[in-house]
């Protein structure tokens, strides 16, 4: 009798368990769709669930990330010195071209300086800067991202600008406690106030998944030329105005592509930029000093 | 009561049963590394495929669907993609792969490579898309296919440390004829 029992529940069993194996792909499958459409309609929650994991896992990354990065500098180290030769006449030119700048730059240091002087303008705010190993890029093929090892307890926000030596890289999408995501500017979802630095042209540079962004919102009759220099605007409040961003590298049918100043595929260290907006203060009356921000 | 040994066995046996599921996470955050020679950028081989492949065709009893999900969850939290899409993608990766487990046993090598060479087509076909949907705008199309690419010539270096796994620390599961 007890066998017989055990036999029928075995042959209930057995269907019920693959039936809900079967079932089990369909409902793990459907609540993938679910959490895509929820986290397209409300981004807020996935961002929770994200940093979450990120936070989570941000002292493994940190570990392993190390090794890495030693390994890339190595391979760095070696190509650097097979090209040794070529490398240093290349720094001798550029030393010769930089020092004729850094004159330039000198001579309008104090030239602005004495004219803010003359205008009584004090420009109070004033960026500063928190540097961030990058713990990780995305490895997606559909999402251009970067993870740094700073957070919120590091005093990041979202919005910040994240900066190389050569220029702006992206800005600060999600912040979690001890890491923080970096939207490279190439991203899709990537958009960004800037100008044309020669002709102050304004325009959004507008992310598509390439290796270029273009430049979208652009006035019919711009006149812009291969090779101009894209920066910041500032307009918005949110990025700091006048970071260098990328050069018009093509215009094809009315299309403006601007290749990214920083390499976007070889950045191991960022620094994300804290700044407040602009507040211009004209002073009571006029002080005929040249001392940039020594004014009451 | 039990004993101390049998004991350590039940920990042993369950330690070597969830490697499986471990390695998959750590090859998932393997995946987010900023690794790679210049002129790859960002594109990474995408591991958890291999993972979630593997151990469904010889063992999948212990690639269970619920840790398949959250390898996905995992991956697409730290990749910054849309929750969700590569869940989908890798299971159903694992779907096809578990409907095919009979073709696979006693199979060589060459002929499973094959079959994941094809599997990934379909699926990462599968993830342009859903990626595309989601964005409303066709993606470029290149670093996908790279990422595939990537992925297909990458099965047997990863799968060869899997490979010992099976042998020496798990057993490769009999398939019962129906």
């Amino acid at each position: 009798m007890a066998r017989r029992t055990r036999g029928s529940l075995m042959r209930v069993a057995v269907p019920v368990k693959a039936l809900a194996h079967r079932f089990g792909l369909f409902l793990l499958l459907l609540s993938a769709m679910a959490l895509m459409i929820v986290s397209r309609v409300d981004p807020d929650t996935a961002v929770d669930l994200r940093n979450g994991v990120i936070d989570t896992t941000e002292p493994i990354l940190d570990a392993l990330s190390r090794p890495v990065e030693s390994g890339n500098r190595i391979v760095a180290e070696i190509d650097s010195m097979l090209a040794l030769r070529e490398k240093n006449a290349e720094l001798r030119l550029a030393i010769d071209r930089l020092k004729r700048w850094e004159l330039v730059a000198r001579r309008m240091e104090a030239e602005n300086a004495a004219l803010r002087g003359l205008l009584n303008l004090r420009v109070k705010s004033k960026p500063s800067f928190v540097t961030a190993r990058v713990i990780g890029d995305s490895g997606s093929a559909y999402v251009r991202t970067l993870l740094a090892n700073v957070g919120a307890v590091d005093g990041i926000v979202q919005g910040q600008a994240a900066i190389t030596g050569e220029g702006m890289v992206g800005r600060v999408v999600e912040v979690g406690r001890r890491a923080s995501r970096v939207l490279l500017v190439t991203d899709l979802n990537s958009r960004i106030p800037v100008v044309i630095e020669s002709t102050r042209q304004r325009a959004i540079l507008t992310g598509d998944n390439t290796d270029t962004a273009h430049l979208a919102f652009l006035p019919r009759d711009a006149q812009i030329t291969v090779g101009a220099r894209v920066i910041t605007s500032g307009h918005g409040g949110v990025l700091m105005p006048g970071l260098p961003v990328g050069v018009v590298s093509s215009i094809t049918d009315g299309v403006v592509r601007v290749q990214p100043l920083a390499d976007l595929g070889r950045i191991e260290y960022v620094r994300l930029v804290a700044w407040e907006g602009p507040r211009f203060e004209v002073l009571p009356e006029p002080a005929i000093t040249n001392e940039a921000e020594g004014a009451p | 009561m039990r004993t101390a040994p049998d004991l350590w066995h039940h920990i042993e046996s369950g330690l070597r049963a969830s490697l499986p599921v471990t390695l998959a996470l750590l090859l998932t955050l393997v995946c987010t590394l900023p690794v790679g020679p210049p002129g790859l950028g960002q594109i990474m081989p995408a591991l958890p495929m291999i993972c979630v492949f593997y151990w469904t065709v010889y063992r999948r009893d212990l690639m269970p669907l619920v840790a398949t999900f959250v390898i996905g969850i995992a991956h697409d939290s730290l990749s910054g993609a849309p929750l969700g899409g590569s869940a989908i993608v890798l299971l159903t990766l694992q779907g096809l792969a578990a409907r095919h487990r009979r073709f696979f046993h006693d199979k060589n090598i060459a002929v499973v490579w094959a079959s994941f060479v094809a599997l990934v087509a379909v699926v990462q076909s599968l993830g342009w898309l859903i990626a595309s949907f989601y964005h409303l705008q066709a993606l470029p199309l290149m670093p996908a296919i790279f990422q595939a690419l990537l992925t297909m010539a990458l099965y047997p270096v990863i799968t060869l440390p899997f490979g010992v796994i099976l042998r020496e620390l798990l057993q490769p599961l009999p398939v019962v004829p129906r």
